[in-house]
């Protein structure tokens, strides 16, 4: 059996399972197993280029279905050594760089909560870069069947190895809070180009967001500088030095995809949810050394609550100044980059309080394909649809 | 049916229990100088700032029967919706929903073993020694 069935095999117990979604507690509740997961299966439409959901996969659907975009399962235990003090595993296993399910260790950290206004966590860390950011892959937890991909799409780092620190104080009839986080990332990305990995590990991570939330709001404000630094394999490293004989501009170009560089990321987030309708509009920039690759994206999306069912609609963009193809010698005319947009139409209906049921269809305009797309045709229109059904549960 | 006993029926219906039924939330006797509003409520019942007004920790817990009717009551949203909403900060290792109890009796049993404990139940179901902090009035059924 593969890994791949073994692991939807895995998924579709907690099917079997009847109603309430709950963690289960031992010991007097000092111990705590949950999981989340998601069945999911995916159609594009466009025979001319791989959808994947983010960077970090190895490839994906062209004109065909595919269970790896979405499907994925995670597991957490959480132990409470005392009021204050408590420490909290949890591990994921999805479609990765490599085209495998290999379980990845996400967060393992020990946290100190003295009381309500203060909390510090050590250890292996959700990378809390925007709002989502950290709880990407629990697909029970939001609307969509993925975070819209224009927007979460090129935010491969999930974790970092280090620390973060909340503070909140009530401030009028609302809430503000802040947290503060550092540390090292460890996470591998796929190149694009023919299963060659890159390895982020040693990317140093610092930022923090500040947060308004009152009534049906929630406001945030976040700053992220990165250190960011790619360890190529060998046969990357080759391929550079064949490619200075015939092609000196490419070769330019993929010793800059691994050059050490300070990027920053600024992000501006606004959610409502009043109960009934909810909104979430989110707009953020990359900023690294030269133009071409800042990237500005932005999506807003719109649900409407008729229990059991929400429909919603996205909108999502993405927006680079791109490099010509001419001016890497590649005779071709157009830019690599990532400028595209998406309008995505979908439903969540809830089954149970554990399990849920969606159905999403985008509608994909892509001006510069780069990163987010796998085995690019040089004639394809930049157009294509991409049809999603997915099962999400919690237990 | 005349007008008389139409009016009469109208009026029996707005009195009754089910259209204008009230939550109470009880809290230890040693708080008997704290009410709650709503704003507090949410942050504490939502995992948003879970103190108490006069310092100390907020320990809130569900009662399962009445829980559907309270979080319709508090933010005007279902179960699948709560639990949604509670996957997101639980996979995200930032705070664990409330303590899940099952009857009154494990609910009036931890308040009072727990300063900081608060839980919600019927008004009916109040008992003397224990202080209300915050009532919750349901809307009428639809």
């Amino acid at each position: 059996m593969s890994l791949s069935r073994l692991f939807v095999c895995l998924a579709a117990i907690p099917l079997f399972a009847t109603g309430e979604a709950v963690a289960s507690d031992y010991l007097d509740g000092r111990l705590s197993v949950r999981g989340f997961g998601t069945l999911g299966v995916t159609y594009n439409t466009t025979a001319d280029a791989q959808f994947i959901r983010d960077i970090n996969q190895l490839d994906g659907p062209a004109d065909s279905w595919s269970h790896d975009v979405d499907s994925r399962l995670g597991l957490q235990l959480g132990w409470r050594f005392s009021s204050t003090l408590d420490a909290v595993v949890q591990g994921v296993s999805r479609y990765d760089a490599h085209g495998r399910y290999d379980p990845q260790l996400t967060w393992a950290f020990v946290r100190y909560a003295p009381d309500a206004s203060k909390q510090f966590r050590f250890g292996r860390l959700a990378l809390d870069m925007y709002m989502l950011a950290d709880s990407r892959d629990v697909g029970y937890s939001y609307l969509w069947v993925r975070p819209p991909v224009d927007y979460y799409g090129i935010r491969h780092l999930t974790h970092i190895d280090g620390g973060d620190i909340t503070l909140k104080r009530p401030v009028g009839s609302g809430l503000l809070w802040g947290k503060l986080y550092a540390g090292i990332a460890d996470e591998e990305i796929s190149s694009g180009i023919d299963g060659v990995v890159f390895d982020a590990e040693g990317t140093r991570v610092y930022g923090g967001h500040l947060n308004y939330q009152w009534g049906a709001w929630h406001a945030q404000l976040g700053a992220t500088e990165l250190q960011y630094q790619l360890d190529a394999s060998s046969e990357y490293m080759q391929a550079i030095r064949f490619a200075e004989f015939f092609d000196p501009a490419l070769a330019n170009l993929l010793k800059d995809i691994i050059e050490p560089v300070h990027m920053q990321i600024t992000s501006l987030g606004l959610a409502y949810d009043s109960g009934r309708l909810y909104v979430q509009a989110m707009a953020s920039h990359l900023n690294r050394p030269g133009t071409e690759f800042d990237i500005d994206s932005a999506f807003v999306t719109l649900g409407y609550r008729m229990e059991p069912v929400t429909p919603y609609v996205s909108l999502s963009g993405s927006r680079t100044e791109g490099v010509q193809y001419r001016d890497i010698g590649i005779d071709v005319d157009g830019s690599a980059g990532l400028t595209q947009q998406t309008l995505s139409f979908g439903a969540r209906y809830d089954l149970s309080s554990s399990l849920a049921l969606k159905t999403q269809l985008d509608f994909i305009n892509v001006d510069q394909a780069g990163i987010l797309w796998r085995s690019v045709a040089p004639d394809w229109d930049g157009r294509t649809e991409v049809l999603s059904i997915n099962l999400d549960f919690v237990f | 049916m005349n007008s008389q006993s139409i009016v009469l029926t109208l009026l029996l219906a707005l009195c009754s229990p089910f259209a204008w039924a009230e939550l109470a939330v009880v809290a230890h006797p040693d708080k008997k100088m704290i009410s709650l509003d709503r704003a507090q409520l949410v942050n504490i019942y939502m995992g948003r700032y879970r103190q108490w007004p006069d310092g100390g920790a907020a320990l809130p817990a569900d009662l399962k029967d009445v829980k559907e009717r309270f979080y319709r009551a508090l933010v005007d949203k279902d179960l699948a919706e709560i639990n949604s909403y509670w996957a997101r900060l639980v996979f995200s290792g930032q705070v664990s929903p409330p303590v899940q109890l099952k009857s009154v009796t494990q609910v009036l049993e931890y308040v009072r073993r727990n300063q900081g404990a608060l839980a919600f139940i019927d008004e009916a179901d109040v008992p003397d020694d224990l202080k209300v902090v915050a009532r919750l009035t349901e809307a009428a059924p639809q």
